[in-house]
């Protein structure tokens, strides 16, 4: 089968900083259809791997290797490229909802100008039906109210949700979900991950799940990608992952795990 | 044996005219030598209550007990409170100022009780840094230079180092990775045997809770709906709530609920699937296992 996405021997390193190397020789492959986990210790690399993929590294990042999708190298690509690219093709869903929205601009505000930077969607006529339709799917049912609030007078949840529906209103084939819940309450964690899980059934999106919750690999994840100070270190299925870890850095980061669940 | 009770406790906020029942008439204990866990959502009241009970605010009703001490009115019982019950906060890097050193945060911490020299000090510093997993090479460190589980090490010291007999932890590994997590919660163990510590210990995570605590209070907007011994509580939860904290942390729950609480009657009402007429009339606690209550009309 041929794959959706596939990185190749991908190393990054940052410029200054105390940590030179975020990534060394990461390769792997996203299969249509899948919910792939990256998974790691905070500082392995999971969301430089996520900013690599759409290309929003800081500039002046060293960058070798490639992030093959449909057949070009996102890396290489020009500004007018990756526009087709970002939030089109691939949209993220980053950690801190409240950190993702513009505080200054209303939530509904930050819908029409996405859709204005996308030209198949700007188009369309009725684009308040079509973004409360959006919401709608997402969870949020007040959507008159939410549209017209700034960011800071949402919940997390609601912030979550509507960035959700931000990142699916494309209709993508690739969602990067950079640590979705770990900032989210567990009743709200639980929602929004059955969200996402919906959503994928509906719309056929390709998720790539970043996290450092072995929990939710484990309910989510068809495969996983373990990463370990910027290097893979294992590429599995869930259930062997669980079972039989190969790698020793894998064993210490599963076996910890289960000891704080059992 | 309790170390701590509350009776009662109230705490309520005013914000934009309107009365925020923050905490609100909650009856809990700390056991000795055991630890004591408090489950809720965020907003819930979890961190008020921590406060209040170290008095970071004036209770604005019920009773405090601290070793059959009415300890109520904090403000004339600062020293009596504050050398036996002590904090770990929850994120490492916001409640160590960052312009002291390690030693200098110790140290101050130290001088609160103790008249001692620099030098008799430094001793008992690097004492309680050893206990927390440190060596001396973080003395003259700045937060900014230690990692998260190493800061979070730094606060367990500074919580320990005038021996108190309660330490809160407030989320205390909720910022830190899982290995991370593992060895704090380790540490936490070994010194609540070492130091005989009686813990009380704030999360929503059900997991962890799981694997720490002895006895339990589940918290809904602030009043406390189910409590019991960890065993019991995790084989028969009864409450709706707990029974939905429980769905959530094995990411079954799914339906959008509406967050919020109802002004009479039953605090859960408003999110509850067997929502009955009685609900109007606020619950009672019921105990149906020895140590087990339920604040619910239909259990």
């Amino acid at each position: 089968m041929k794959p959706l996405l596939s990185v190749n021997n991908l190393s990054v390193a940052y410029a200054g900083g105390r940590i030179k190397e975020a990534l060394k020789n990461a390769s792997f492959k996203l299969y249509k259809g899948e919910i792939l986990g990256i998974v790691g210790e905070s500082g392995s690399g999971k969301t430089t791997l996520a900013s690599s993929i759409l290309n929003i590294l800081p500039s002046g990042t060293k960058k070798e290797g490639e992030v093959i999708f449909e057949g070009r190298n996102i890396l290489k690509m020009n500004d007018k490229e990756l526009r087709n690219i970002r939030g089109n093709r691939i949209s993220i869903v980053f950690q801190e909802p409240a950190a993702s929205f513009n505080p200054v601009l209303t939530v509904g505000y930050h819908f029409l100008e996405f859709m204005g930077k996308n030209s198949a969607m700007n188009k369309r006529e009725n684009k308040g039906r079509i973004i409360e339709d959006l919401l709608r799917k997402s969870g949020i049912y007040d959507t008159k109210r939410v549209l017209k609030s700034y960011p800071h007078e949402l919940s997390g949840g609601q912030l979550q949700r509507a960035m959700i529906a931000l990142a699916i209103s494309s209709n993508p084939d690739i969602l990067i979900a950079d640590e979705p819940t770990s900032s989210l309450d567990v009743t709200v964690e639980s929602q929004i991950v059955n969200l996402l899980l919906e959503l994928r059934k509906e719309l056929g999106f390709t998720i790539l799940f970043i996290t450092h919750n072995l929990g939710l690999v484990k309910v989510l994840c068809n495969r996983v990608v373990f990463l370990y100070r910027g290097e893979v270190k294992e590429i599995t299925d869930t259930k062997s992952l669980f079972l039989r870890p190969k790698h020793e850095s894998t064993k210490v980061f599963i076996n910890d795990y289960l000891r704080l669940v059992s | 044996m309790n170390i701590v009770e509350t009776k009662g406790l109230k705490k309520y906020f005013k914000r934009k005219k309107q009365l925020i029942k923050a905490v609100d008439g909650v009856d809990i204990f700390i056991k000795k030598k055991q630890v004591t866990a408090l489950v809720g959502e965020s907003g819930c009241g979890k961190t008020t209550l921590a406060k209040t009970l170290l008095g970071f605010y004036n209770a604005d009703g019920g009773r405090i007990i601290l070793e059959d001490k009415d300890i109520t009115r904090i403000r004339e019982n600062y020293s009596f409170v504050r050398e036996r019950i002590q904090i770990v906060f929850q994120n490492p890097s916001l409640s160590i100022d960052p312009r002291y050193t390690v030693f200098r945060t110790l140290l101050e911490t130290l001088r609160v009780f103790k008249k001692v020299s620099i030098e008799m000090a430094k001793g008992t510093i690097i004492d309680f840094l050893n206990k927390a997993g440190l060596d001396e090479t973080c003395l003259y460190l700045y937060p900014h230079q230690l990692s998260g589980g190493q800061a979070q090490r730094v606060s367990i010291a500074r919580a320990l180092i005038n021996n108190p007999r309660v330490v809160i932890l407030d989320e205390p590994t909720s910022n830190l990775d899982v290995s991370t997590t593992v060895k704090i919660i380790d540490l936490l163990a070994e010194l609540k045997d070492k130091e005989s510590l009686s813990y009380f210990f704030i999360s929503h995570n059900l997991k962890l809770i799981a694997k720490v605590a002895d006895y339990i209070f589940v918290m809904y907007y602030g009043k406390i709906v189910e409590c019991g011994p960890k065993d019991i509580l995790y084989r028969n939860p009864l409450h709706p709530y707990t029974k939905l904290l429980i769905e959530a942390s094995e990411y079954k729950l799914k339906s959008a609920y509406i967050q919020g609480k109802s002004k009479e009657g039953c605090v859960f009402r408003g999110r509850c699937a067997i929502e009955k007429p009685h609900c109007e009339v606020e619950p009672e606690a019921k105990e149906v296992e020895p140590g087990h209550f339920v604040f619910c009309h239909y259990i």
